[in-house]
């Protein structure tokens, strides 16, 4: 896996020429951004204030006067860099995908498909809106992965009974007054082949109850009928920090080595308590909660700066050294 | 009337209280004994590999004779199926010690290292060796979930009563412990 000091050198070799190019263009969003909505705002402050004046007071008027603001500097911005975002997509985070991972491909719209989140079982509400973006796939060695930013939603009507009767018509925008969604999860999803083939399902989750309520917290977990047996680790401060689940104490072992164990508490340190595996006919899946957008370039702040650039290089290096972590490339067992 | 209610329900936690303990301490002990046999059949599945090894082995290093003569002897015995389960963990801890040699054996040989055949073997071995770790960690697991409902009030009540002893938890040796690195023979 590259290092920070190979880092540095393609940062400087091959990408700061490139981050100027696209720091002018950004400049030149942001003049027209302002230009934009130094017109736009006054123009519809002045349409919509007389209509509101005879109802509302002045601090009403001068509110929504700043919210059209903030609203129309948010949509020219997007609208006058749709190209600037893929630009820097295909001209920075594509190259630094092919300098971690020369067989790794971008497809900066391609998404993990909402059948392989499914397949993970990671999350057990049921997920009726997904949508994601950045998918980098593609053989490592051996190994075959593919990781994107994944968004998966719970959809649901509002039971709320006045709203339905106030709003009972088929139009869309009271359709759409008319659900709440839900955020299952939001972050970077992961899905590789596993180094070592086995049936049955192994799920690690954050130790939420155990942490609460101790004893009596395991007591319940032992009890969660539809996650399948519990597994008692013997790695102490894994136990501590992880649930385990699976359809068989020893496939579960089998699966979980104590230096995956290890492994896990590693990549955990690096991403925050709240991320999930799951390991299931021989696929392994992580999902790693982040409301960060990322791999999305800055609008208001220079894009020569080497501490963001870095941060991607630290997103993406995190995902594809997994492979090279969990050391998924060994095939010392019967899998080939 | 009320009364004989309450007297009914108070009788009927004490019995169902105990019957609980017994039938949870009844749980864990099958627990134990189910692993154990499911770790007895990948040993199993290790001895039938011997053989094969033997065989593949001797093709390339036939004047090892000391070695095979050992090892099929510990896979003789292993087989004759009249050893108490102490015995086969000595057994075992041998044999593991026995592995080593052939291991070490083996590097002397770079076309054996190489072959096709012994390649194959030593994945399924490795495999094996793998599951049998994972086999040994679960049994060690359910033993000290049984020794703990066991020794611990008040189902330790119970388990006096009704003659639940403890149960000896599986030792790795030393050297087993560094057992991960099998891998870098290939």
């Amino acid at each position: 896996m590259k290092n920070y000091d190979d880092f540095k050198a393609f940062y400087s070799d091959e990408l700061l020429a490139e981050l100027l190019e696209l720091d002018a263009v950004r400049k030149r969003i942001l003049i027209q951004t302002v230009i934009v909505t130094a017109i736009l705002t006054p123009v519809l402050t002045l349409l919509i204030g007389p209509a509101l004046s005879e109802h509302f007071p002045t601090i009403t008027i001068i509110s929504v006067a700043c919210l059209s603001c903030v609203g129309i500097a948010w949509g020219a911005s997007r609208f006058l860099g749709r190209h600037y975002r893929a630009d820097f997509k295909r001209m920075i985070i594509k190259p630094l995908i092919g300098f971690l991972g020369p067989g790794l491909s971008y497809s900066p719209e391609g998404s993990i498909d909402l059948y392989t989140f499914r397949r993970a079982e990671i999350f057990q509400r049921y997920v009726n809106e997904f949508d994601g973006e950045d998918l980098i796939s593609g053989t490592l060695g051996k190994t075959e992965i593919k990781f994107s930013e994944v968004k998966a939603q719970y959809v649901e009507e509002n039971e709320d009974s006045l709203l339905n009767t106030m709003l009972e018509s088929d139009d869309s925008i009271f359709s759409l007054l008319n659900k709440r969604k839900k955020t299952v999860f939001k972050g970077l999803f992961f899905a590789a082949e596993f180094h070592k083939d086995f049936t049955g399902q192994v799920l690690v989750l954050p130790d939420k109850a155990e942490k609460y309520f101790g004893r009596f917290g395991q007591m319940l977990q032992s009890r969660n009928a539809l996650r399948g047996e519990l597994i008692k680790m013997d790695n102490a401060i894994f136990e501590q920090k992880f649930v385990v689940y699976g359809s068989d104490q020893i496939q579960a072992r089998y699966v979980l080595t104590p230096a995956i164990m290890d492994k896990i508490l590693e990549f955990e340190k690096k991403t925050g308590d709240s991320t999930c595996l799951s390991f299931k006919n021989s696929m392994l899946y992580i999902a790693v909660p982040c409301r960060r957008n990322l791999f999305e370039p800055a609008y208001f702040k220079s894009l020569v700066d080497y501490v963001q650039t870095f941060r991607y290089f630290q997103d993406l290096r995190l995902m594809i050294g997994i492979v090279e972590e969990f050391n998924l490339n060994t095939r010392i067992w019967t899998k080939e | 009337m009320p009364g004989l209610i309450i007297a009914a329900v108070i009788v009927g936690i004490f019995l169902i209280i105990p019957i609980g303990m017994y039938n949870s301490l009844v749980g864990k002990r099958n627990q134990v004994h189910n692993i154990f046999g499911t770790m007895d059949a990948m040993l199993k599945k290790r001895w039938d590999l011997i053989p094969n090894l033997v065989s593949t082995v001797k093709g390339y290093a036939d004047h090892e004779r000391t070695l095979f003569e050992n090892i099929t002897e510990a896979r003789s015995k292993a087989m004759s199926g009249q050893m108490s389960e102490n015995q086969k963990v000595g057994l075992e801890n041998s044999f593991m010690q026995l592995l080593g040699v052939v291991r070490a054996t083996v590097e002397n040989y770079p076309d054996l290292k190489a072959s096709d055949n012994f390649m194959h073997l030593q994945r399924t071995l490795n495999e094996l060796e793998e599951q049998i770790s994972a086999a040994r960690r679960a049994f060690n697991a359910a033993v000290t979930d049984y020794n703990n409902a066991v020794q611990m009030f008040p189902t330790n009540i119970i388990a006096g009563m009704f003659g639940f002893t403890i149960k000896e938890l599986f030792q790795i040796e030393a050297d087993e412990r560094e057992k991960p690195q099998v891998g870098g023979l290939l």
